[in-house]
């Protein structure tokens, strides 16, 4: 962000699609202009005009900026009134804010991409950084899981992901389902008796907290060490950069600092997961 | 430049003259012989009042309002937050030097790394004259946090009241130049009255240190906040026992700077205001879906404590807390920041 630019006024983005995921999740398709360049896992403030904002990671690829895409569940005022919105309007953004994903620190290694329900969105970011520059990786194996397979997030896309090269996907659902023919268990269960070499390899995790303290705990015990381990942590964030206060963890803003966060950062602030 | 020496009176036609069409916030004492921070105009100059220590209000408000516009869209308008921001002329004296070292440490929150341009307006459009402290309440505590009831530097002018004479010390450029345009107003300070400044001085650090020898709290506090955090000293029968969430103490603190973007409609575009926060509510954790990483009471209460005595030192090399004792005033169910100190320090439980 340039010197003296007011860090609290959102540019203008036009909604040219909205895309029914699941019956909970929609992903908004923005056009900024001029385009807002971002790494994956980054974060946006998006606004609802006279509602308020909201921070989302977008699930678009980093390499196409023209638009911006931003998956989102139903689960609140914001996104109450966003799952309302047609194309057409135009919404406010702020940002990228955070870090985002060390993807350069990944070169040459095994990437572990763990993912449970909406999580899904920031990882997919990933995903297609990852195999937009598959060469540069020794593989990318994507575990994920939700609850129903109705929930299930960008199930077109998983197919396509499991058929690159260098790339593997496994999906489990909580409980058996009809019409289910696929795994059944939780996340963690995709991570037994890993083929993955240890030395060699980073895992990135997005979810809900109580899936990624699981999801931790199981990585330590696979023999993982805490900083091999990406979060990517939730907390509410307002101003974005580092001022208002609403997302410290520990020492650490998320918003500046994370959102992803290495876990050997913050194993031991207590009360972590909430 | 030397210390100058100059009247009440000439003080006064001094401040008429650097306040000119600006504003003029300064410390007035009320029947009950507290200190206020208010807004002065020219003919209410007879009214500062030099003596005492800290007002009730912090000047926090002035810089970093409870509730200020900082963005209008769609289009950003043309003047105020969007456009160029530009904050008036103002003058604050009698800020002691607890609300100084406050302003400095506001100062990293907001002109650190991405530029609150609006409060960094409000300070480079500010001339700062802080006020020794002459007689410290029973709620000062700085000489415990590294803090002093004078300040030594950081001012743009600094007051020392001495037996009817003022005693007037630039510490910035900007300072220097308000006195050096003014120079018929003030001589140079004679050298016992510099002595006197001194012993002065030192008798109130005495009289500070004297009120806080009950509570034994010492530096550093950062390892006694962080040692204890998994301490029964914090669960809900302790430190936060009496704790009604109101947020009294955080809207006192000078350095509590928790805030809250909120956006409306208005005419017929959109306004965001940033407003003050308060991290005992439960609001202010809330994610979506209605979860929060802070569900417990004695939770929020500690992330206070880290905040000031553990993070803040961590990201900006220096304590939250300035000992100016305004939340022990404030808080209705009589928490004292240096008994929580002084337990967590101890182990042992305090007696209320």
């Amino acid at each position: 962000m340039a010197e003296n630019q007011n860090p609290y006024q959102p540019t203008m983005a036009e909604l040219v699609e909205v895309i029914e995921e699941t019956p909970t999740i929609k992903t908004f398709v923005l056009r900024p202009e001029p385009p807002i360049p971002f790494r994956a896992g980054q974060f946006m403030e998006l606004t609802v005009p006279g509602l308020g904002e909201a921070p989302f990671t977008p699930s678009s690829s980093p390499h196409r900026p023209e638009t911006m895409e931003i998956t989102i569940l139903k689960t609140g005022k914001v996104t109450d009134a966003l799952h309302g919105l047609k194309a057409g309007i135009r919404l406010g953004l702020r940002g990228p804010f955070g870090k985002g994903y060390p993807v350069e620190k990944f070169q040459g290694k095994e990437v572990l991409v763990v993912g449970g329900g909406v999580g899904l969105a920031p990882l997919r970011s990933l995903i297609y950084a990852l195999i937009e520059e598959i060469d540069q990786f020794k593989r990318v194996s994507i575990k994920y899981g939700a609850k129903t397979p109705q929930e299930l997030c960008f199930r077109r896309q998983h197919e396509e992901w499991a058929k690159k090269r260098s790339v593997e996907m496994e999906v489990t659902i909580d409980l058996p389902a009809p019409g289910w023919d696929g795994k059944v268990g939780l996340v963690t269960t995709l991570l037994d008796d890993l083929d993955i070499d240890r030395e060699n390899s980073f895992v990135v995790s997005c979810g809900p907290e109580i899936m990624l303290k699981f999801v931790t705990l199981k990585l330590l015990e696979e023999g993982f060490k805490p900083e091999q381990i990406y979060l990517s942590m939730n907390r509410n964030m307002s101003c974005g950069v580092g001022k208002c206060g609403h997302c410290i963890v520990g020492k650490y803003f998320l918003c500046k600092d994370g959102p992803d966060m290495n876990y050997a950062d913050v194993m031991d602030v207590p009360d972590l997961f909430g | 430049m030397k210390a100058l020496s100059t009247t009440r009176e000439q003080f006064e036609l001094f401040l008429d003259k650097i306040v000119g069409q600006g504003l003029l916030f300064a410390n007035v004492e009320d029947e009950e012989g507290r200190v206020h921070f208010e807004k002065l105009s020219a003919d209410e100059l007879t009214r500062i009042f030099l003596g005492k220590a800290r007002s009730i209000e912090t000047i926090k408000a002035f810089f970093f309002p409870p509730r200020s516009v900082v963005a209008r869209y769609p289009e950003g308008s043309s003047e105020g937050p969007s456009g160029e921001p530009q904050a008036e002329q103002a003058v604050i004296l009698g800020l002691r030097a607890c609300g100084l070292k406050a302003l400095e440490i506001l100062d990293h929150v907001f002109t650190d790394d991405v530029l609150d341009p609006l409060y960094q307006s409000r300070r480079e459009n500010s001339l700062i004259i802080t006020c020794d402290c002459s007689q410290p309440w029973e709620s000062c505590f700085c000489t415990e946090v590294g803090c002093a009831p004078h300040a030594e530097s950081g001012f743009d002018l600094n007051v020392s009241p001495l037996n009817g004479k003022l005693l007037v010390e630039a510490g910035s450029p900007k300072g220097e130049k308000a006195v050096s345009e003014h120079a018929d107003l003030f001589t140079e300070a004679p050298e016992d009255l510099l002595q006197r400044r001194k012993a002065n001085r030192q008798a109130v650090v005495e009289q500070v240190k004297k009120i806080n020898k009950p509570f034994k709290i010492a530096p550093p506090y950062q390892q006694t906040v962080q040692k204890q955090l998994t301490s029964e000293s914090w669960k809900n029968q302790g430190l936060a026992y009496s704790c009604v969430e109101c947020g009294a103490c955080t809207h006192v603190c000078p350095t509590c700077r928790c805030f809250l973007l909120v956006d409306h409609e208005k005419d017929g575009g959109y306004e965001r205001s940033m407003i003050w926060d308060v991290c005992f509510y439960p609001g202010y954790w809330r994610m979506a879906g209605n979860l929060s990483p802070k569900p417990r009471l004695m939770d929020r209460f500690q992330n206070r404590f880290s905040c000031k005595f553990s993070y803040f030192p961590d990201n900006y090399d220096v304590i939250s807390c300035t000992g100016c004792g305004r939340c022990i005033e404030a808080c209705p169910g009589n928490i004292d920041i240096r008994r929580c100190l002084s337990e967590l320090r101890s182990g042992e439980k305090v007696s209320r």
